[in-house]
């Protein structure tokens, strides 16, 4: 559940980010009144979304047996490796993100073309909704349904109202300090996402194990408790872990962090008069939504 | 840099789509069609032929997501490349070896009705065009949206 909330939270932010930058810049060129193209976007994003997790639903439904733990092995590794690039995608590309948006709408604005407004608006957040998609159907495998549903619903609730917040400005929110925090948390998940995959896949007899139970930790937090569940939720707790399972989530955990946490030496550049905007700014303020 | 590997990436996935689209659309209903051969010939020649071209399926995927990441495409085509990858990677290390080794020895000219592996690889079958389906919708869809964007 708390894998959920805290994915959902993320990807529901970003795109609730999205949706606010374009909205806040038709408000500020006087085009209110294309607000309705962005909202047809965003709702065909949404039904992309629905369609992308009912194509892996269903598609994971087809599957028994060995071909499940596969299924589920591939879709695991699949959601790590996507986590991954998403976290160091959007480390690269916040700074830009705002600038980037906003250069596309006014190329649609320019065509006064509203299907592209659609699109744009429908591009941008749907891609964050088909990731979600795949994320959510590994995090309520690797949990249960009802935990892994209560969870993605919270947190995208979250996030819209933490975007709503945002978008009116009554709430200023330190995003590169949420970004680095909950990036940080994600690498966890992904960790603990890898040695479920890695696990399924060793089900099935695709992955050698070295040694099949490095420890038994039943003793200490059961694998069934709810401390249990909650630790397996949240860092992918096994209590009888292979070496393999072990070695990979220490060797992801080290190479990824270090990657992400490593001091990057930034180009010296001259200091413009009001210095470089680091963070991403929320997506309007008052006195842009009155003009 | 960027346009080598944009390039290596689109031709990538032109010849995966491409593959699949002469084998499942081309060269499968002829196989069965022909008079030349008979219906079990030509469901071996199928898992051989499927076999090999899966291998060569997620070979190409490797080559895509690779040339993808490094040519900083969109974002969402990188992570459908990666979900095709994976698809095809469970056709080749399960869906095609499952179904090659449930055949083994049926006769699908004279089918007994009382042997289950007649159904269970009816729904293998309809477990891999699920993912095939997939697979195609997803590569056309970054194609065209390389093609239409014109960016890396």
């Amino acid at each position: 559940m708390i894998s959920a909330f805290l994915i959902t939270l993320r990807e529901g932010l970003e795109m609730s980010l999205i949706v606010g930058i374009l909205l806040a810049y038709l408000a500020r060129t006087g085009r209110r009144r294309d607000f309705p193209a962005i909202w047809t976007g965003v709702a065909f994003a949404a039904l992309a979304s629905l369609v992308a997790a009912a194509v892996i639903f269903v598609t994971a439904g087809a599957f028994t047996g060995r071909g499940e733990q596969v299924f589920e092995g591939a879709a695991f590794l699949t959601a790590v490796g996507v986590l991954t690039y998403m976290i160091f995608w959007m480390r690269r590309e916040a700074v830009t993100l705002r600038a980037s948006l906003q250069a596309r709408m006014s190329e649609a604005l320019r065509a006064h073309s509203r299907t592209a407004l659609v699109v744009l608006a429908a591009v941008a957040v749907g891609r964050e909704g088909i990731e979600t998609a795949l994320f959510f159907f590994a995090t309520v495998r690797a949990s249960s349904p009802l935990a892994g549903g209560a969870g993605a619903v919270l947190g995208l609730g979250a996030a819209v109202l933490l975007g709503w917040l945002l978008y009116r400005g009554t709430y200023r929110l330190d995003l590169r300090m949420f970004f680095n925090v909950t990036s940080a948390l994600l690498l966890v998940v992904g960790a603990g996402l890898l040695t479920r995959g890695i696990g399924e896949l060793q089900e099935a007899r695709l992955v050698p194990v070295l040694v099949e139970q490095l420890w038994n930790s039943n003793r200490f937090v059961s694998q069934t408790s709810t401390l249990g569940n909650l630790l397996e939720a949240m860092f992918g707790y096994t209590s009888t872990p292979s070496l393999m399972q072990v070695a990979a989530y220490a060797v992801y955990l080290a190479a990824v962090g270090w990657a992400y946490f490593r001091p990057v030496r930034l180009p010296v550049r001259p200091r413009p008069a009001e210095g470089p905007s680091t963070t991403v700014e929320p997506a309007a303020q008052p006195r842009e939504r009155r003009a | 840099m960027t346009a080598a590997a944009a390039a290596v990436r689109t031709l990538a996935v032109a010849l995966w789509v491409g593959g699949m689209a002469a084998l499942d659309f081309i060269d499968a209903p002829l196989r069965f069609a022909t008079p030349a051969i008979s219906r079990n010939q030509a469901v071996a020649l199928g898992q051989a032929v499927f076999a090999r071209f899966n291998r060569t399926e997620v070979a190409l995927g490797i080559v895509a997501l690779a040339g993808a990441v490094a040519a900083r495409s969109p974002r969402w085509t990188v992570v459908l490349t990666a979900v095709m990858l994976a698809l095809a990677a469970v056709q080749t290390v399960y869906l095609t070896p499952e179904i090659t080794r449930l055949a083994a020895g049926l006769d699908f000219v004279h089918r007994a009705p009382a042997d289950p592996r007649y159904a269970a690889i009816r729904s293998l079958h309809n477990a891999y065009a699920a993912v095939e389906i997939t697979i195609f919708a997803g590569g056309f869809a970054v194609l065209a949206c390389w093609a239409v964007t014109g960016r890396p």
